[in-house]
């Protein structure tokens, strides 16, 4: 609490919105009550408590939560007679009506039953308005705050192996580096493939955060991470998320959304409760590098340098509220330091989440975020002036120095003083007005902002070993969503048939706006950009505006058949002249097959829903792709204009569309889940970045609408509950999911490259990885390398997909006496590769420590091949180790990629305690990514150490469309946590 | 309810309207006015600057004017290049900056010609987009196997001179019709070297006489480079060779010219070096061994000592394009093409006086050829100039030799470039639907 209190002055925000939230408190203190209801909630198999159950009366808009024993208190509840309702994930929904007597307090208890499928759950996400499981067509995958076991430190470690096609792969153990989201692979080439995320309905930043590297020079100078917008969000402010992963699912959000749509929803203020609810954690533990290298050379010359880094997460929130207002308050504060010198990340977080019924018919949520982050590395990744690079080069780093040199480390520590540091804050907010003029019509406005910035310093002060002068580059970026929505919705209920026709608009304008200040030659100490010598500025506005209409109408019959209709008609502002407004159709169907009569009656089956979609959706060029534009870079101080960008006023945006089928289930008296979906895509119109002909003068390349992609695979979560008694349980599970990819057709364009070893080519996949294969790798002999057509060398051997084609995570769940838990999830991704720069690198230099720990006859694989004496060594080991040919097209250090990793293992207690005004206290001990398996043919490094792209603004980066290759980085870290959580 | 619809309506309207200008970027439309001109001469010029900075420094390495010594990555010699190999995939930087050079100069020079002047024929910024066309075109042909134009098939390297000819014509006429005499002499110097290409000696001759006379001894013709606007407009030599910054990517170290640059004291191709503890050795022409920094990533995994050369010792050094010395080097080369070794030693030690240096002596034609293959190798060293004579001479079978380190690798190995020329470059053949990987091999 006390650094809380402390950090207050970091943020002018933060603290008028902590006024906010104490005035609110105190207000909600002072309403009036009349009745009150309590009772118990349990499970009507088992007897036991649940806790956590949404028991409300919806008509006043006021509930409570249940707490550890299944106990809840409605407090202040008008005189008469209202409906009472209980809602839990996995169990029905149930309804009293009460009588509430001035002054008395009535009991009411509620014993729900198992309900797995939860078909009348509610989703929004896809659907203009709202519509329950059972009407839904495509799959959508959910997490509710109550499934996840472990103290997580951040929102993509939520997310992790969790929902099948949703697939999150790490990139760096830097402190703050992001990971990679796809759900359901890549479906654009050219263009970003990150979802898009709403939180509570408001747009949100979805692609990184800019990367922190000078506006000059070479576009790795410096750490070469990224940070993820979605971190920003407090885990601990979550409680639901939903997840549609294709186009048959996102058509309603029209041209940006064939990545797939995530949708966050943070915790809502209940009223009734007597008094506020409060909720503090606090989380501490220490972060360790997963071992790499080899025997000889551990974290491959980094060991001096590697040390054990520390977390601490300190939250707390408040919810609670009246008739008329609720609310949920939050304040998290995060420190923690990394496994290398010099790196640190933390973060301060602030929500406030409020809820108005300010007329019967008039319901108005407004919530808001602040965040305020900072973080801190040494430089990384492909940088000659880093710390990693240089490490791992041993003798061919830019000191050559020898690994275990007395002076290696000495000379390293020279970089050190590069400092590279970044301030991110993030003000997200949001609100809703759902007005209800007359039974069955529901207007929904909604109004969004999100504004993200990032302040970057990257700092190579005077008399720095590789800038003697000092360089200086300060970037200050903002990006900025400002949305709109309307929706309209009339239900209409005629017996067996029901009818819900919705209509609406929705607007997104998007800008980015970034100015970098440059300077060499500095004054010695603690200098400005004022202070260089030479300046440089740059300056960057762009403005993006997506507008739509979409209407939807969904059908019911006998509530077991459902059709649903939709389109959405979409403009977009980066268009080409000639593109105009695109149509955007979808249609899915859904039937509760088991609300027939003919459904067997055994225990072996329970219910079932088979469901179809099909649907498209898109993704738009950027802001500048369809004209024909100038870059005007300046000479001498005089103007000058290169070409930049050729145009296409026909240029459009990418059509993915996609049909999906499968079924939710439920087997053996509703012990045994499941979900299946088979999903197939294509994308037309693909945009891709077609080289120009360099004779014709622009030597960039042009997105054109011709490319054709191909996604397909399967999703399977089956989640079985074991054994379940009132002192033992026992459940687990497993996700399954496949992708392949394919590119269809190139329109004519030739193949082209996408970064790190990866290539687009006819019949390869979305990307490939390419080099040069070896055939006999370990035969005695000289490397037999796979030939091209012509009989040479193939250099652009394709080995397979960069995106793993096999995602399967499991999980079990040991519930024991005392309410004791142990779970453990683990995640494998497979069947994919990945081309190994940092290996490459090092071996072209002659410097690759595996040649030098190979010793054959008393000789050094590089001694051997020096001597020409290379008949004891393997075709793989000759390769690798003849300097002059290691280096030449296409990287012979590609890898299968497959991995397991056990994300997390959780052990929690709850301890009894008897004070007045607690009601529950949980420890909770946590290890993230404690254990890891590779392929045995990977060596050194780690599959989720990635290079981190070029000098983006966000977007268009390795993260995001490129292919994912090791570069000098550290793999992600894993973690030790020990979590107190006290509820009050 | 109607202030809700006329919100709703509002919204509605305020929704249709995509209408978006982003600053930044110029649009094309606006190249076509007179205002714009003075950015699209300048943004050729820019480019060439770059196809100049490319072209010399990679040449300079398979020419061994310079001796690889460290990055083989950014700003650094690939291992196939310090093999003497310039294959397509490695060097289609060097064939898209030179292209890029070529047409934004002609294109230019086009628009104006039929969009923007009407008068034209007497425009300085006309004659001088067609001064850089003329000097886009010679650095193609003096280093390009084949020409490629506009997209179209390819054709013989030769064609770029033709159009460097046309280019410096017309160049010529019209700076003199604009009153810029500097202009004319800087083309006509430019027209000098293509028509020894040409083979047409008399008339670069002419031209060469034409210069002197009108620059004088000092007369020289530059591309200028710039700090402050970015890396791409920095010398890329020096950055490359420099010790304020990573690469110490070549050194002069076993090359022809760390030998005679301590012989001689010729600053034309200095170099220095510094002490280090623990560094490799290097010893000097007196026989003093000093341990010395070194290139800062190896070759081949061995260290080897860095000798950074200081012709061009700032971000801001300047590369030429024309000068006196060539000029006169011009007439010695013709002078032995003529038989006459007393008046090619005339021309080169005329160069020699200029640059404070002792004339030389020959007595056969062969020694005259050497002295000239020496004298232009010092003269315009690292001008991207040396491929292009290598391959000139090897044409026409000139006579004379090359010092050794031309011809060995440092480990004592013998080193004979595989190619003389860049050749089309791979992002040429994958995009030009009338190029093949086989036209044009070069040599």
């Amino acid at each position: 609490m006390l650094k809380i209190i402390r950090n207050e002055n970091r943020s002018g925000g933060s603290l008028l919105l902590w006024f906010t939230m104490t005035i609110v408190l105190v207000m909600t203190q002072t309403l009036s009550a009349q009745g009150v209801i309590t009772g118990r909630v349990t499970d009507s198999d088992t007897g036991d408590p649940l806790a956590g159950v949404n028991v409300f009366i919806g008509v006043l808009g006021i509930g409570a939560s249940s707490t550890a024993d299944g106990n809840y208190t409605i407090d202040r509840i008008p005189e008469g007679r209202h409906e009472v309702t209980a809602g839990y994930i996995g169990y029905e929904t149930s309804s009293q009506m009460v009588d509430v007597s001035s002054g008395a307090t009535v009991n009411v208890d509620f014993a729900l039953e198992s309900s797995p499928l939860m078909l009348d759950e509610v989703f929004v996400t896809g659907t203009a308005g709202q519509a329950r499981r059972r009407e839904v067509g495509n799959s959508v995958g959910t997490i509710n705050i109550s499934e996840v076991n472990e103290p997580v430190a951040n929102l993509e470690d939520m997310l992790s192996a969790r929902i099948p096609g949703l697939n999150i792969q790490g990139t760096s153990g830097a402190s703050g580096a992001g990971g990679v989201i796809r759900l359901r692979g890549n479906s654009s080439v050219a263009m970003s493939n990150a979802p898009l995320v709403y939180i509570d309905g408001v747009r949100v930043r979805s692609d990184s955060y800019p990367k922190n590297v000078p506006p000059t020079g070479y576009s790795g100078r410096g750490h070469n991470t990224l940070s993820s917008p979605l971190n920003d969000i407090n885990p601990n402010d979550v409680e639901r998320v939903e997840v549609i992963k294709g186009a048959a699912a996102t058509t309603l959000y029209g041209t940006e959304a064939a990545a797939g749509v995530i949708q966050i929803f943070t915790k809502k203020g209940t009223s009734g409760v007597s008094g506020a609810k409060w909720n503090v954690q606090v989380d501490q533990g220490t972060i360790f590098l997963p071992e790499f290298g080899t025997e000889e050379r551990p974290y491959f010359g980094l060991g001096p340098f590697v040390k054990d880094g520390s977390k601490a997460n300190y939250s707390v929130s408040t919810i609670g509220g009246g008739a008329d207002l609720r609310y949920f308050l939050s304040a998290n504060w995060s420190d923690n330091t990394g496994v290398l010198p010099d790196s640190r990340d933390d973060r301060l977080n602030f929500r406030g989440n409020f809820g108005f019924s300010p007329a019967k018919n008039l319901q108005i949520n407004y919530n808001t975020m602040v965040s305020k982050s900072h973080t801190q590395n040494p430089p990384q990744g492909n940088n000659a002036h880093g710390l990693t690079l240089n490490a791992y080069r041993g003798r061919a780093s830019y000191f050559g120095t020898e690994w275990g040199d007395p002076m290696f480390k000495e000379e390293l520590d020279q970089l050190m003083v590069y400092d590279i540091t970044s301030e991110f804050t993030r003000y997200t907010t949001g609100g809703e007005m759902i007005w209800s003029p007359i039974p069955n019509f529901t207007n929904t406005f909604k109004l969004g902002y999100d504004r993200s910035h990032a302040d970057h310093r990257n700092y190579r002060p005077y008399g720095f070993i590789r800038a003697t002068y000092g360089i200086l580059a300060d970037l200050d970026w903002t990006g900025e969503l400002i949305n709109s929505e309307y929706i309209g919705s009339y239900d209409l209920d005629m017996g067996d048939i029901t009818l819900d026709v919705s209509a609406g608009g929705q607007r997104t304008e998007s800008r980015d706006h970034h100015i970098t200040a440059h300077a060499e030659n500095l004054p010695p100490g603690d200098a400005t950009v004022t202070g260089g010598a030479s300046q440089q500025a740059r300056e960057y506005r762009t403005k993006i505006i997506n507008a739509g209409y979409f209407g939807q109408a969904l059908i019911g019959f006998k509530d077991r058949y459902f059709l649903t209709l939709g389109m959405r008609i979409d403009g977009f502002s980066a268009f080409g002249e000639e593109a105009g407004y695109q149509q955007l159709p979808k249609v899915s169907a859904s039937y509760i097959i088991s609300d027939e009569s003919f459904w067997p009656q055994t225990p072996l089956f329970g219910a079932m829903k088979l469901r179809v979609a099909w649907g498209q959706s898109g993704r738009a060029p950027g802001a500048f792709d369809a004209v024909r534009t100038w870059d005007p870079v300046g000479w001498g101080g005089a103007v000058a204009f290169f070409p930049e960008n050729v145009g296409n006023s026909a240029l459009g945006p990418e059509i993915t569309t996609e049909i999906e089928f499968g079924f939710d289930a439920t087997f053996l008296n509703d012990k045994v889940t499941m979900e299946f979906t088979s999903y197939d895509q294509t994308t037309t119109d693909a945009l891709f970045s077609v080289t120009q002909t360099p004779s014709l003068g622009f030597l960039g390349s042009q997105l054109e609408n011709v490319g054709e992609l191909k996604n397909s695979g399967m999703e399977v979560a089956l989640q079985a509950d074991i054994v379940r008694t009132s002192s033992f349980g026992l459940s687990g599970g497993f996700t399954l999911a496949t992708n392949n990819s394919e590119v269809l057709s190139l329109g004519g364009s030739p193949e082209f490259g996408v970064g790190g070893g990866g290539w687009i080519k006819e019949g390869g996949s979305v990307p490939g990885i390419i080099g040069r294969k070896i055939l006999n790798p370990n035969d005695l002999a000289d490397p037999d390398f796979a030939k091209d057509e012509n009989g040479s060398t193939d250099v652009r051997y394709m080995f397979g997909p960069n995106l793993p084609v096999n995602v399967y995570a499991g999980f079990l769940e040991v519930t024991l006496p005392m309410g004791i838990r142990v779970s453990a999830r683990g995640e494998y991704m497979g069947g994919h590769y990945i081309s190994d720069g940092a290996s490459s690198n090092v071996a072209r230099r002659g410097a690759y420590t595996v040649c030098d720990e190979i010793v054959k006859g008393g000789s050094t694989a590089y001694e051997l091949v020096d001597a020409g004496t290379t008949d004891q060594l393997t075709a793989r080991e000759r390769a690798m180790c003849t300097r002059s040919t290691v280096g030449g097209s296409g990287n012979i250090f590609i890898y299968p990629a497959d991995f397991f990793k056990m994300r997390d293992l959780t052990v929690t207690v709850p301890i009894p305690v008897q004070f007045n005004n607690i009601n529950s206290m949980t420890l909770k001990f946590s290890a993230r990514n404690a254990y890891r398996w590779l392929n045995d043919d990977f060596p050194l490094f780690d599959p989720e150490m990635v290079s981190g792209g070029g000098r983006a603004t966000g977007g268009s980066t390795a993260y995001y469309h490129q292919s994912r290759s090791i570069s000098e980085h550290i793999p992600p870290t894993g973690s030790y946590t020990l979590s107190l959580r006290v509820t009050f | 309810m109607k202030k809700l619809t006329l919100i709703v309506l509002a919204l509605t309207f305020a929704a249709c309207d995509l209408e978006v200008t982003n600053p930044g970027p110029v649009q094309d439309s606006f190249l076509v006015t007179e205002d714009a001109q003075v950015g699209v001469v300048n943004g050729a010029g820019r480019a060439l600057s770059s196809a100049m900075n490319w072209v010399s420094y990679t040449g300079g390495a398979i020419s061994r004017e310079v001796t690889p010594s460290g990055s083989i990555g950014s700003f650094g010699i690939s291992l196939r290049t310090q093999e003497g190999y310039l294959d397509a995939n490695e060097t289609s930087t060097h064939w898209n900056t030179s292209q890029r050079a070529r047409w934004m100069a002609e294109s230019g020079a086009a628009r104006m010609k039929e969009e923007v002047y009407d008068d034209y024929s007497s425009n300085a910024n006309y004659a001088q987009i067609l001064l850089y066309a003329g000097y886009a075109n010679r650095l193609l042909g003096e280093n390009f196997c084949c020409a490629v134009i506009d997209g179209e098939s390819a054709q013989d390297g030769s064609t770029y001179f033709d159009r460097a000819l046309d280019n410096f014509n017309e160049a010529i006429t019209v700076a003199k019709a604009a009153g810029e005499t500097d202009l004319a002499t800087a083309a006509q110097a430019g027209r000098a070297s293509v028509k020894v290409w040409k083979g047409d000696w008399s008339a670069a001759v002419s031209d060469a006489d034409a210069v002197l006379s009108a620059g004088g001894d000092n007369y020289k013709y530059e591309m200028p480079y710039y700090d402050g606007y970015g890396i791409d407009v920095y010398n890329r030599i020096y950055y490359a060779s420099s010790g304020d910054g990573p690469y110490r990517a070549n050194t002069v170290w076993h090359t022809a010219y760390e030998e005679y640059s301590q012989e001689m004291g010729d600053s034309r191709v200095g170099f220095i070096f510094t002490e280090k503890d623990g560094g490799p050795d290097w010893t000097d022409l007196d026989g003093t061994t000093y341990q010395i920094e070194s290139g800062d990533a190896t070759v081949n995994g061995k260290i080897i000592p860095w000798l950074p050369q200081q012709k061009h010792d700032q971000r801001t050094s300047p590369i030429r394009l024309s000068s006196s010395q060539e000029m006169y080097l011009i007439k010695a080369e013709n002078a032995l093409n003529n038989g006459s070794v007393d008046d090619a030693l005339t021309n080169i030690n005329a160069v020699r006086t200029l640059a404070g240096q002792d004339a030389v002596t020959a007595t056969t034609a062969a020694e005259g050829w050497t002295m000239l293959k020496r004298e232009r190798g010092i003269e315009l060293w690292l001008e991207a100039r040396r491929l292009g004579d290598m391959r000139r001479w090897k044409d026409a079978s000139a006579a004379g030799s090359y010092h050794e380190y031309e011809t060995t690798n440092w480990e004592g190995s013998a080193y004979t470039p595989a190619y003389l020329s860049f050749p089309i470059g791979q992002s040429e053949i994958d995009t030009n639907p009338n190029v093949t990987a086989s036209d044009g091999r070069p040599y």
